[in-house]
């Protein structure tokens, strides 16, 4: 009896996996389109991300994006741009295209057991591309994402899932804010629809 | 004898809040016109102290106990998307003025209906706690021996911006601050004192007040 009381006791306290399942979908930007034409490429490494990692403190976290990063980046592109063609294979992009590739580059979050605060928090470093023609790249854009939520009596993975949603509408607030000021965009897109 | 008065006494005193609430308008009172919505937005700017969701949900339902056209905070962020996320929102009442030249913005404002948007900001923190609380299990059963106490202040400010003129209409503080009880005699009684709800209270009954005038 003691035996399994013992194991059930480990288990808890060890076996406790997290798993978290983003099924999102974002809205379109509230802005002016910018009047220009570009492919939005969404590589297979962006689609069904699946991030497992164990912290020192507590169970194995997984985190399913899913469609998420699909969402996120078709609502933003569309709503920023005013022709936006997605296509999901580098093959499918015309020639002479401006390409925009979205990458994820990092993940990283923080549970209050980890921090000693009552937040649940994550960092989402996501790299934005353009390119023209597809294999040229013009540029490259890195950026952190934050988002957070307070444990406030919530099953965890619910309150990991609130604060990875923010993040990623985080990432949105900032590509409608500070993309379309990055001089080389604002050189090759921008400058698209400006008469000469 | 003398065990039970001073649990009474404790009784009592345990769970009280003090507050108080000031308010400064810039308008009359009786904003509100029929077919007017208002918003309830807490600040979430990325600082380690942000006003806490489960106050801002506590004063968007007492306003809607009340009547009161409020439209879900959600709501709202995702018609203004992303411009009232924490990265993007403006801090003053200038600073959404100069968000709303961009004729887009401003035109789903209108086509949305939201006249008045209420920021809350501050937050509830715990203050000195001490005491100390003990409890043994044994064959016959458990008990707790001793007394645990902690205080709490709230701290919060609500301010009302027009949407139609772009200025604001007025502010709401409130300051509440109470001490909590747990004294345990065998059994552990806690004697919570409903700070940051007391808060809450005193912002939504001002806030009524502000937006439709004083009940009579």
């Amino acid at each position: 009896m003691r035996k399994v009381l013992t194991m059930l006791v480990v288990l808890l306290l060890t076996g406790c996996s997290h798993q978290v399942t983003l099924q999102e979908s974002f809205p379109q930007p509230v802005i002016s389109k910018l009047p220009a034409t570009v492919v939005l490429h969404l590589p297979e490494e962006l689609r069904n991300v699946v991030h497992k990692e164990k912290p020192e403190h507590g169970g194995e976290w997984t985190v399913y994006f899913g469609d998420a990063n699909v969402n996120l980046f078709s609502a933003i592109f569309q709503g920023l741009i005013e022709n936006v063609k997605v296509v999901e294979k580098a093959s499918a992009i015309p020639d002479g295209a401006f390409v925009i590739t979205p990458t994820m580059k990092d993940f990283q979050f923080s549970t209050p057991g980890m921090s000693k605060t009552d937040f649940y928090e994550v960092w989402i470093k996501y790299q934005l591309e353009l390119a023209q023609p597809k294999s040229r790249v013009l540029h490259t854009w890195p950026f952190t994402a934050y988002g957070r939520e307070e444990k406030d009596g919530k099953a965890a993975s619910s309150a990991m899932r609130e604060a990875t949603r923010r993040a990623m509408r985080d990432a949105a607030a900032a590509i409608v804010l500070n993309y379309p000021k990055q001089k080389v965009v604002r050189k090759h897109l921008v400058a698209q629809g400006e008469t000469p | 004898m003398k065990r039970w008065w001073l649990w009474l006494a404790l009784v009592g005193l345990g769970g009280c809040v003090s507050s108080s609430v000031e308010q400064l308008r810039n308008a009359p009172v009786g904003l509100l016109k029929e077919g007017e919505t208002i918003v309830v937005l807490g600040r979430r700017q990325n600082f380690r102290h942000q006003t806490e969701a489960d106050f801002t949900r506590c004063v968007y339902n007492s306003l809607m106990r009340q009547k009161l056209p409020v439209k879900p905070e959600q709501v709202f962020m995702d018609e203004m998307f992303p411009w009232f996320q924490p990265r993007t929102a403006p801090r003053s009442a200038e600073a959404l003025a100069a968000r709303l030249t961009e004729p887009v913005i401003a035109d789903r404002l209108q086509q949305t209906g939201t006249r008045y948007i209420v920021w809350l900001d501050g937050v509830t923190r715990r203050g000195e706690d001490g005491g100390s609380l003990s409890c043994s299990v044994g064959a016959g059963g458990g008990a707790c021996v001793g007394l645990l106490w902690w205080e709490e202040d709230a701290d919060y400010e609500a301010v009302i911006w027009d949407m139609q003129t772009l200025k604001s209409m007025g502010k709401i503080a409130v300051e509440a601050s109470g001490t909590s009880y747990i004294p345990a005699v065998i059994v552990p009684i806690p004697l919570i004192a409903p700070t940051q709800s007391a808060a809450c209270t005193g912002v939504a009954r001002q806030l009524r007040d502000f937006l439709r005038g004083p009940k009579r």
